[in-house]
């Protein structure tokens, strides 16, 4: 059987957490990825988190996860997190079959823009992306993403909290 | 002069709303926010958004609104949409005072990061953030922020998708 894609549920967790370290691994951040299966099982189920799932020949080919988030400029939107084909499955249309299914949900729910984040070296995820009409924001307007991590955070919110600042 | 910091509720969605313009005038996107004032009372009604608002003698000088996200690598997390003080209230700490609350939510809470974007030519903002501990994850990693908004999702949807995109 061609492509299939279907709406990712938590029993699709281990499929989904296999995919998510094979993305990490190409992206050169192999320790990126902190969440167990469990966690992310609990985020589909108590739909924080949304995902499809790719399969060629039953074969699992790719994924694309997703969640909404509500901006102050445009109200909602989708940002996606994660869109991945299997190297063994690539060139078959499965890539652009998961974006379709992306932009048909957006498309549905009329939402304001679909986001999501491409690192500068990969080139060939940035021709896909321009090819269906994205922008490239950084360049665009320049905003730069930064980000303060729990470490951080607690040095600072627990610090000496009713001392002046 | 001393400010108070307390939560945002409905009744500063106006005021907040017409800060959201002053600031994205001062990012040179006069045109970027396009809620409509209850629109955005009703964000905050329902959760979607959260924040602070800075008092001097009951007048706003200041705010900072915020939304959480789901991250595939870490979980939770705090997206802090905007972060904004009156010129003549500045160098009083009260960005800082803002910003303070904002990381106790997200301590109380054991979040692993708060995220933003911020402009590549506001150096005071990227100075600002460096002080507390924020890393420019396009330094750091490469990533970028692509964005298709909603005229091109539906051309993808509705259009020419057949042919050879």
């Amino acid at each position: 059987m061609p492509l299939q894609i279907i709406s990712a549920t938590s029993a699709h967790a281990a499929e989904i957490n296999t995919l998510l370290h094979e993305l990490a691994a190409f992206e050169k951040l192999p320790e990126g990825p902190e969440l167990s299966e469990g966690q992310i099982g609990e985020a589909i189920a108590n739909k924080n988190l949304h995902g499809l799932l790719a399969y060629m020949d039953e074969e699992l080919a790719g994924f694309a996860l997703f969640d909404y988030s509500f901006c102050t400029w445009q109200g909602k939107y989708m940002f996606l997190h994660e869109i991945f084909v299997r190297p063994a499955h690539r060139k078959h249309g499965v890539g652009k079959g998961l974006w379709k299914s992306i932009a048909k949900l957006a498309h549905e729910q009329n939402l304001a823009r679909i986001q999501l984040d491409v690192l500068d070296w990969n080139t060939d995820a940035i021709k896909f992306y321009k090819a269906f009409g994205a922008v490239d924001f950084t360049k665009e307007e320049g905003w730069r993403d930064f980000r303060v991590p729990r470490s951080e955070i607690a040095k600072f919110a627990a610090a000496n909290p009713s001392a002046p600042v | 002069m001393s400010f108070t910091i307390i939560p945002a509720t409905t009744d500063h969605a106006a005021v907040i709303n017409s800060m959201t313009h002053e600031l994205a005038e001062f990012e040179k996107l006069p045109n970027g926010p396009q809620l409509s004032e209850s629109e955005f009372r009703e964000a905050i009604a329902e959760k979607n958004l959260f924040g602070f608002v800075a008092l001097i003698e009951e007048q706003i000088v200041g705010f900072v609104m915020c939304y959480y996200g789901f991250s595939t690598w870490q979980g939770k997390f705090i997206f802090m949409e905007d972060l904004y003080v009156r010129p003549a209230h500045r160098k009083g700490g009260i960005g800082k005072a803002l910003w303070k609350e904002v990381a106790k939510v997200a301590y109380e809470q054991n979040l692993r990061r708060i995220q933003w974007t911020v402009l590549d030519w506001n150096t005071n903002a990227i100075n600002f953030y460096k002080s507390i501990g924020a890393t420019d994850m396009h330094d750091r990693d490469g990533w970028l922020d692509f964005r298709l908004f909603r005229p091109a999702i539906a051309q993808f949807v509705g259009g020419n998708s057949e042919n050879g995109v």
